[in-house]
């Protein structure tokens, strides 16, 4: 039989490992990161280091990568010069990828998200187009999927909203876990303001699922890894194609260039460092899937010198706009540390139709702005809450901006267990000037360029993050909040986009001239390269992404698992 | 709801042990006067009761060991066994009977002991030169002088990077997990009523979803100045 190479073992990487093996391909996965997992063959639950560890996670970069040795750099736009260099909305670089770190949410794209340009129409300066299938084609995988992981959700508790723009047809496999107070809390103000909050659909076990354990509400998810792994996600697909005896992994290993000849690709060099120094190597192989996420695919699509037929090669990267509200509790704690981080969302922000929104847009010269989900509820934990203080203290006590007021601050608590924050995950439309670039000056630790990213909200999200802030805070308030405030993500961190939400950079499309990849995720110009990440999107939508990864790398990799080798 | 999670047979591959916390060090970067500098300018950036009346009743880096937590990841290269970055898993031993498996320190991988080596080279001469600063600007010896004097220095624009360097560690060393050197008797997490690490017991269903009733918020001159710039209502 033939043998394939897949570059990355995270959301989408698994998937089309799983794909092929199980269709009798032979199948070596290379994974730039380290695994933190033992059993990853089974049967039984796997084993993991990961651990409620604030330090180990959020500042000493355990599930990598480290931007001393792998740094990107940023920009706003081509006029402007690198302005950071260093971690740019990055993602684990570990076994499992970007599902290690995730908290598992697991919302659906709309109907109008897959038909953007035919649905709603044109923006001025926006590369806004359909998608190569209708949400209709895609539904069964993102049951499939949901299958697969293990989701948990009530289908009964999903506003007529949601379902009239992503019906479904069956049940999620479990019910919804323990709702947190603070989601609820919020929640509440969502209801008063006429939104339709409902429990967050998350692939995490609330019943024993795939062998593994069920969620004890530990608290520790958004940026953490589940030291129960009651959230498997990738691993699930890795162990079935593991289990077909068939699959190779080799962990801490970068592909460094996939090889081509003529319009077919021969194989990959790869690097690993050793202590003495980096090893390389090369493979060969008949085809070669690309998963290494949507920024890292790029720059290695770049490398190669892939040819690039459209000129859209690394152009259209979707970050995603957030906006971060903050609501401020004064006569009780939300202890969000409790539980899976966030239980409830409200989509209503999706809808181009939202109370509102169209006058404010026709008033501002555009056609429509579209919001996106709102997470409901969710806080931090105590490092980030004390690096918050210094910064404002820093403002509010120049003069002496530490000591006992620092502490009475801790004390207080009010950016940790009395914050019940809401974050909305808006919708980025897609830009040909937003790029990923190959670095002209700045190298990782093997020497090789790093992710250049052009990037920063232009109007349609300025507005619409304009917008949706007064309608969070206003929620925020309703729900009782004594100090409540919503601003851009990127105020909060000098406009470097820090969502770990990556999308486009190889656009699926069926036309050579205006997509980077066929309908099913084949590069145009080459004949056995396909890519199964995030960097296939069309559009962002105003979701989570990673169900919708592996939904549309399941569908085309099922597509090429099923052609002729 | 509560599961029953074995814990696992065998810790992960790359795991090897250490000598549990607090750990007899080994070696340490800091001499004598270093680390008297050091435990005089965190002890000025989180008082404990000795250092402020206003703390009465409240730990602070001189009490969690902050200066035990920058000389322990200061010196992880010059230590024996598994240079301390990243703690074991997939939890301690505060919840459960068993050894404390956060204790047993990670072996790290080529990459990320290559970052390590660069930043804490990095912050090994910043530590050097920042306490240097500290004793030239107190005329001097920074521990023998007032503690409003030390303020004072430690506000000046000559060591302000130094300052926020200190203020990060001393907010990791109060706030992390113990098995790193710092939070000695869990005297930083106690102060701000934070529970640490869950796991493997979690929280009950109960737990998670109900309000724990009334506790209405110390409205001190500093949390109302940051409650008016968070939007009060």
């Amino acid at each position: 039989m033939s043998k394939a190479i897949v570059i990355g073992s995270g959301a989408g990487g698994s998937i089309a490992a799983m794909e092929l093996s199980q269709a009798g391909w032979d199948v070596v996965v290379y994974e730039k990161g380290p695994n933190h997992f033992t059993n990853l063959a089974g049967p039984g639950p796997f084993g993991t280091v990961f651990s409620n560890d604030d330090l180990k996670l959020n500042v000493r970069y355990f599930a990598g990568p480290d931007p001393l040795t792998c740094p990107r750099t940023w920009r706003p736009n081509a006029q402007t010069p690198v302005q950071h260099t260093g971690a740019v909305d990055e993602l684990p670089q570990v076994v499992g990828g970007g599902t290690t770190h995730w908290d598992a949410k697991v919302p659906r794209l709309w109907d109008i998200d897959f038909q953007t340009l035919s649905a709603l129409g044109p923006q001025p300066g926006a590369d806004v187009a359909d998608w190569p299938f209708t949400y209709a084609e895609i539904a069964p995988y993102y049951d499939e999927v949901e299958e697969l992981i293990g989701a948990q959700g009530d289908v009964a508790a999903i506003p007529d909203l949601v379902l009239k723009h992503a019906p479904r047809t069956k049940a999620l496999p479990m019910p919804p876990g323990a709702q947190q107070y603070s989601s609820v809390t919020v929640a509440a103000g969502a209801k008063a303001m006429g939104m339709h909050p409902y429990p967050y659909p998350m692939a995490a076990n609330t019943q024993p699922y795939n062998d593994q354990h069920i969620c004890n509400n530990c608290g520790f998810c958004s940026g953490y890894g589940c030291p129960v792994v009651a959230r498997p996600a990738a691993l699930i697909p890795l162990r079935r194609a593991l289990g077909t005896g068939r699959v190779r992994l080799v962990p801490q290993t970068m592909v460094t260039k996939v090889t081509l000849s003529g319009t077919k690709a021969t194989g990959v060099r790869w690097i690993r460092m050793s202590d003495d120094g980096p090893v390389t190597g090369t493979e060969s192989a008949d085809l070669v899937v690309m998963a290494a996420s949507g920024i890292e695919t790029v720059r290695l699509a770049l490398i190669s010198e892939f040819p690039d037929q459209s000129g859209k090669l690394g152009r259209r990267l979707m970050l995603h706009a957030f906006l971060d509200g903050t609501a401020i509790f004064l006569d009780e704690r939300m202890h969000a540390y409790r539980g899976r981080s966030i239980t409830q969302c409200a989509e209503d922000a999706c809808d181009p139709d939202f109370p509102g929104a169209r006058a404010f847009a026709k008033k501002n010269g555009l056609p429509y702005i579209r919001g996106g989900i709102m997470e409901l509820g969710g806080s931090q934990d105590p490092i980030e809450e004390g690096q918050a203080y210094t910064t404002l203290l820093a403002f509010l006590r120049p003069a002496r901006p530490f000591g006992t007021e620092f502490k009475q601050l801790m004390r207080s608590s009010i950016l940790r267990d009395r914050l019940a924050g809401c974050s909305l995950i808006g919708d980025d439309l897609p830009y040909l000037d937003h790029t990923v670039t190959l670095d002209p000056t700045v190298k990782d630790v093997f020497g090789l360029p790093v992710a250049q990213i052009t990037w920063n909200e232009q109007k349609y999200e300025q507005l619409a993050l304009q917008f949706y802030a007064n309608v969070v805070k206003e929620m925020m308030i309703k729900a009782g909040a004594g100090a409540a405030v919503a601003v851009p993500g990127t105020d909060n961190s000098g406009g470097v986009p820090t969502g770990n939400h990556i999308m486009g950079g190889m656009m699926m499309g069926s036309d050579p001239a205006t997509s980077v990849t066929d309908s099913y995720g084949r590069v145009h110009g080459l004949d056995n390269v396909w890519v199964a990440d995030g960097s296939v999107f069309v559009s962002s939508g105003g979701h989570n992404p990673t169900n919708t990864i592996m939904s549309v790398a399941l569908r085309n990799m099922r597509y090429l698992a099923g052609q002729p080798a | 709801m509560m599961t029953a999670i074995a814990a696992p047979a065998v810790a992960a591959a790359g795991c090897t042990s250490s000598s549990g916390v607090p750990a007899a060090r080994s070696s340490r970067f800091f001499t004598d006067h270093e680390a008297a500098v050091v435990e005089a300018a965190t002890a000025r950036i989180a008082p404990g009761p000795s250092d402020d009346p206003a703390e009465a009743g409240h730990p602070g880096a001189r009490e969690a060991d902050v200066t035990g937590y920058i000389d322990t990841m200061l010196s992880m290269f010059t230590e024996t066994g598994t240079p301390k970055v990243f703690a074991g898993g997939p939890w301690s031993n505060r919840h459960t009977s068993g050894p404390d498996m956060m204790a047993m320190f990670l072996s790290i991988d080529p990459v990320t002991k290559i970052a390590w080596n660069k930043r804490v080279g990095g912050w090994q001469r910043q530590y050097r030169t920042g306490i240097a600063s500290l004793d030239k600007l107190a005329g001097g010896n920074f521990t023998k002088v007032s503690a409003a004097k030390q303020d004072q220095v430690l506000a000046k624009v000559a060591v302000s990077s130094f300052l926020s360097l200190l203020f990060e560690h001393t907010i990791e060393g109060l706030y992390s997990n113990p098995e790193y050197g710092g939070n000695r008797d869990l005297a930083g997490w106690k102060d701000i009523s934070y529970p640490g690490d869950s796991q493997p017991r979690g929280y009950t269903d109960d737990e998670v979803s109900r309000s724990d009733g009334p506790d209405p918020v110390g409205k001190t001159p500093i949390v109302a100045a940051a409650l008016k710039f968070l939007g009060a209502v």
